[in-house]
């Protein structure tokens, strides 16, 4: 196994053992999304004539509100008792930072999506339940660009003081295209049950996906190691 | 204790000298060191000393490669220029700061095991537990260690991989007797396997044998460089004596 992976492997290892005995984001985050859920049944979205239109919307902001959660707190855990300093000292471990904490994220996240994503079909557009494997595909690859611009935007903040308020700040607008791209094609899975007609969506996903990787890699070397 | 260290397999050191060359760094418009230089040769420890904010924490950093100077160069040997070949420079480079750099979440063992998978070094767990005297307590989480087990956990932590240069910095402060001792003899340890040991200290009352050579710092600027040739806390009231009668 290459020096990366290996790193890679330790990393991950570390940080899911980590959430699993503390259970801190997993917990709070997935509280956050029954809370957000719960606020949207009330606000009407749930309502007959708008539900299924809303779904696609009450999913994509539940992840985004969610996935701020997640990659505030697993980035932290890197800075505290100034650990960041002795990772970053390990010859090589920047690429594997960068990939093992949006590795993390993602894990997360997708574990809370597991429950959020068949409660909002069953609240919002209980219909369209058996479309939930196709639109697997969309929320994945949404949710990976996500990852991956929350986790550099989260490891460039992290060592400002006010991160927590940052974050969503800088967040949610670069966010803003992969979003309307995930809504779009989440409404139209759950409307049509095909993909077809959504393929251009999930090429700009796709897109943004691969420009977040290659920027986000640079910028989140530039924002750890000051070497 | 040093029995138990000797029983670790180091690899050879990879360099035999360092030296700092007119090293500058700002901090935003303020100069934070300025034209700081020395040599650090092998088998040698180093204490820098100074006044709080005089740059002792900085010049390590910077000799750690977790910054980079403004001005000037840590060389290797004479010859390579740290900043340029960073990625081998910490490969041979081993850290340990005021914070215990661990994760309190994880065990004694677990932190262990995790570093030396990064360094990709099949290191003896064990022995080293046992040569920290914290093999009773491996499958503790970190959180729940005394600063001194912490502090000793930091230590063998960044020896795990053999690194060549060690820096400490203020590793003594807050320790207990038991952990001063364990420092004291890792010290000893690596001066006698060549190693070149740079350490920020605030304390003056170390063995005699520890201390080999002084960079004496203040307000950025090197004040005295040089082997050590009385006590420590003798040679920090003469060079800031000598400041303060000279600012009067």
């Amino acid at each position: 196994m290459s020096r990366f992976l290996k790193q890679t492997s330790a990393l991950v290892g570390r940080d899911l053992r980590i959430e699993l005995r503390s259970l801190e984001v997993l917990l709070s985050a997935t509280l956050f999304a029954i809370v957000l859920i719960t606020l949207f049944v009330f606000s009407g979205f749930a309502e007959a004539r708008i539900a299924e239109t809303a779904a696609g919307g009450v999913l994509w902001v539940s992840i985004a509100f969610v996935g701020t959660v997640i990659f505030g707190r697993t980035i932290q855990r890197d800075r505290e008792s100034g650990i960041l300093d002795a990772l970053v000292l390990v010859p090589g471990v920047v690429n594997a930072l960068f990939v093992s904490r949006i590795a993390t994220n993602l894990i997360l996240l997708v574990a809370i999506e597991v429950l959020l994503l068949p409660a909002s079909l069953l609240v919002f557009a209980p219909d369209a339940l058996a479309h939930l494997p196709l639109l697997l595909i969309p929320v994945l690859l949404g949710t990976t660009g996500f990852c991956v611009l929350g986790t550099v935007l989260a490891a460039s903040l992290s060592a400002s003081s006010i991160r927590d308020v940052l974050l969503p700040i800088v967040l949610f607008p670069l966010c803003i295209p992969l979003m309307i791209a995930g809504v779009q094609t989440t409404r139209h899975v759950l409307a049509s049950g095909t993909l077809q007609g959504a393929v251009d969506w999930l090429a700009m996903m796709a897109a943004f996906n691969v420009t977040f990787a290659v920027l986000g890699r640079w910028l989140f070397a530039e924002s750890i190691d000051h070497r | 204790m040093s029995g138990r260290l000797n029983r670790i397999q180091q690899p050879p050191p990879a360099f035999s000298a360092v030296a700092a060359e007119d090293l500058e760094f700002f901090f935003g418009r303020e100069l934070a060191l300025h034209r700081v230089g020395f040599e650090a040769p092998s088998g040698t420890i180093t204490a820098i000393i100074g006044p709080n904010g005089s740059g002792k924490t900085t010049l390590l950093r910077l000799l750690a490669t977790l910054r980079a100077p403004a001005a000037g160069v840590v060389r290797v040997d004479g010859r390579y220029e740290a900043h340029s070949v960073v990625e081998t420079f910490r490969k041979h480079l081993g850290f340990v700061a005021h914070s215990p750099m661990l994760y309190d979440d994880l065990s004694v063992r677990e932190n262990l095991e995790l570093f030396a998978a990064l360094h990709g070094v099949d290191a003896d767990i064990r022995t080293w537990l046992v040569a920290a005297a914290l093999d009773e307590v491996g499958e503790r989480r970190v959180s729940a260690l005394s600063r001194g087990m912490k502090q000793r956990l930091a230590v063998i932590r960044a020896l795990l991989h053999g690194p060549t240069l060690v820096l400490f910095d203020e590793v003594m402060t807050g320790l207990d007797r038991r952990a001063r001792h364990f420092l004291y003899e890792v010290l000893r340890w690596l001066r006698e396997n060549g190693r070149i040991v740079l350490m920020v200290t605030h304390h003056f009352d170390h063995p005699d044998d520890i201390v080999d050579r002084v960079v004496a710092l203040e307000q950025g600027a090197t004040r005295f460089v040089g082997p050590l040739t009385g006590s420590l806390g003798d040679l920090y009231s003469q060079t800031f004596a000598t400041r303060s009668q000279e600012a009067r």
